[in-house]
């Protein structure tokens, strides 16, 4: 029967060839698979498991990526880990994390097989595989856990080929409208606290532009106050220009949809 | 591009470092940038403040220092509009690869321009809790130039003044918005010397 090693291979190799259109392995590792399933009784059967497990990562699709990619990469798993960068730019990071699996596995080979002892210990830890290595079949137990957790995140990895960044047009609506609001609360005190204010801000915006002697007629005040009142927004959303030596033309170039309806956004949202 | 997450450690020191280093899968991103594979950059992180620097080595820096080596980062609208844009998402990696940034750009220069009074008149505004003794004035000097000046009567004090030889009606406009009432002729008279004018404008 299958376990969940055989399982979890399988649907990673199949999404993907579906994600990437390229097969994930030089040839399938059935039989690698199929032994990593075996149970681990003593120090033999870990060193065979072992050397299944990391003939595991020399399968995988070497010449398919190098091609792919255009220059070639010193063993099959960093030809992969090129392949995966090229094809998920903004993973770099997760991509290193989700291998350093693998590059463990191969420290930890290399000093069970073939007893070579430099960094086995940074493997050990990883592993938490307490030195003496005695106990083979707890050690193999977490081996196998983390190689189960390696495929899980393999999967969840290369699922973001398919995730839809943000639009830019919704990235630049939002901070377009973030920063309205900041403007705005800039000037909540001048709007809470004079109405007129609103009420001037609102005549610019339906006029698109007017005369400050004009506004302060439309208005009932003298034009002093409203030059006065309307002097805070001369950095936001109005512009003044000179018109006359006693008048100036008040112009609101962008926002005045939003100034129309000052309303909704003074109050409902915050 | 690789990044490592590094504490550097030295005596009484703790120093949290990134590192990144740039290779052949960056290769596309290096040639907008400018750089090369095996680029590595450390950005020294404490708090909010990050300092950085880069290079493809670092011993013999051609008798730099790292301090000589680094960049400030300016004021610029394109950066800047970028910063406020990334404000907009939890998760950096839900950004698209590629951001235009020029309608965010644009639409925060309509928000936040300079203030039609200039600050040289506003900051000496706020120094006053009464201005019912100040006056403004506009004038043409000798050199046909045109000026603005704060003058406080009460005691005969020419308060600031600014002269140009550019706009003199956005000097005009702004003078009309000073939220002072305007100085008569003799009000502005004893200050024709010291002010170099020629006549009051209006």
């Amino acid at each position: 029967m299958a376990g969940t090693i055989h399982t979890r291979t399988a649907f990673l190799t199949s999404e993907f060839l579906h994600l990437f259109g390229l097969e994930l392995w030089n040839k399938y590792p059935a039989e690698q698979v199929t032994d990593l399933e075996e149970d681990v009784a003593g120090r033999d059967a870990f060193k065979s498991r072992l050397i299944s497990l990391s003939g595991l990562f020399e399968a995988f699709n070497k010449k398919g990526f190098d091609r792919s990619l255009g220059f070639k990469n010193e063993g099959a798993r960093l030809s992969l880990v090129a392949f995966l960068k090229t094809q998920l730019p903004n993973h770099h990071p997760q991509i290193d994390d989700v291998f350093r699996t693998v590059s463990m596995v191969s420290l930890l080979r290399a000093y069970i097989v073939h007893s070579k002892n430099q960094n086995y210990k940074e493997a050990f830890q990883f592993f938490k595989i307490p030195e003496p290595l005695t106990d083979y079949a707890m050690a193999w137990a977490s081996l196998k856990l983390h190689f189960e957790l390696f495929l899980a995140d393999f999967v969840a990895l290369i699922a973001n080929k398919n995730a839809v960044p943000i639009k830019q047009v919704e990235l630049e609506s939002s901070s377009i409208e973030t920063a309205l609001r900041y403007t705005l609360q800039k000037h909540a005190y001048d709007l809470r606290e004079t109405p007129l204010a609103k009420m001037m801000l609102k005549e610019i915006a339906v006029r698109g532009e007017i005369l400050d002697t004009d506004l302060a007629k439309a208005v009932g005040h003298p034009v002093e106050l409203v030059r006065q009142i309307l002097l805070p927004f001369t950095s936001s959303f109005i512009r003044v220009k000179y018109a006359t030596n006693s008048s100036t033309l008040i112009t609101m170039p962008e926002f005045r949809d939003q100034i129309k309806n000052l309303e909704d956004w003074l109050e409902d949202k915050k | 591009m690789r990044a490592k997450k590094i504490i550097v450690k030295d005596v009484m020191t703790v120093m949290p470092v990134i590192v990144l280093q740039f290779d052949e899968t960056d290769q596309e991103f290096c040639d907008q940038s400018g750089s090369g594979t095996g680029l590595r950059i450390i950005l020294k992180i404490y708090g909010q403040r990050v300092s950085c620097v880069a290079g493809y080595k670092f011993a013999g820096k051609r008798g730099k220092t790292l301090e000589g080596m680094a960049v400030p980062f300016d004021s610029d609208g394109t950066i800047s509009s970028f910063a406020e844009m990334l404000d907009q998402v939890q998760n950096i990696q839900h950004l698209p690869d590629e951001i235009n940034v020029e309608d965010t750009r644009m639409a925060l220069i309509d928000l936040r321009h300079r203030p039609l009074v200039k600050d040289i008149i506003t900051d000496e505004l706020d120094n006053f809790t009464d201005h019912s003794k100040l006056r403004k004035l506009i004038y043409k000097n000798w050199l046909g130039h045109h000026g603005t000046a704060l003058i406080d009567i009460e005691f005969g004090n020419l308060v600031t003044y600014y002269s140009t030889s550019r706009d003199w009606k956005e000097q005009v406009a702004e003078y009309l918005w000073i939220p002072l009432q305007a100085a008569t002729e003799e009000q502005a008279e004893p200050f024709k010397e010291e002010l170099e004018f020629k006549e009051l404008l209006f």
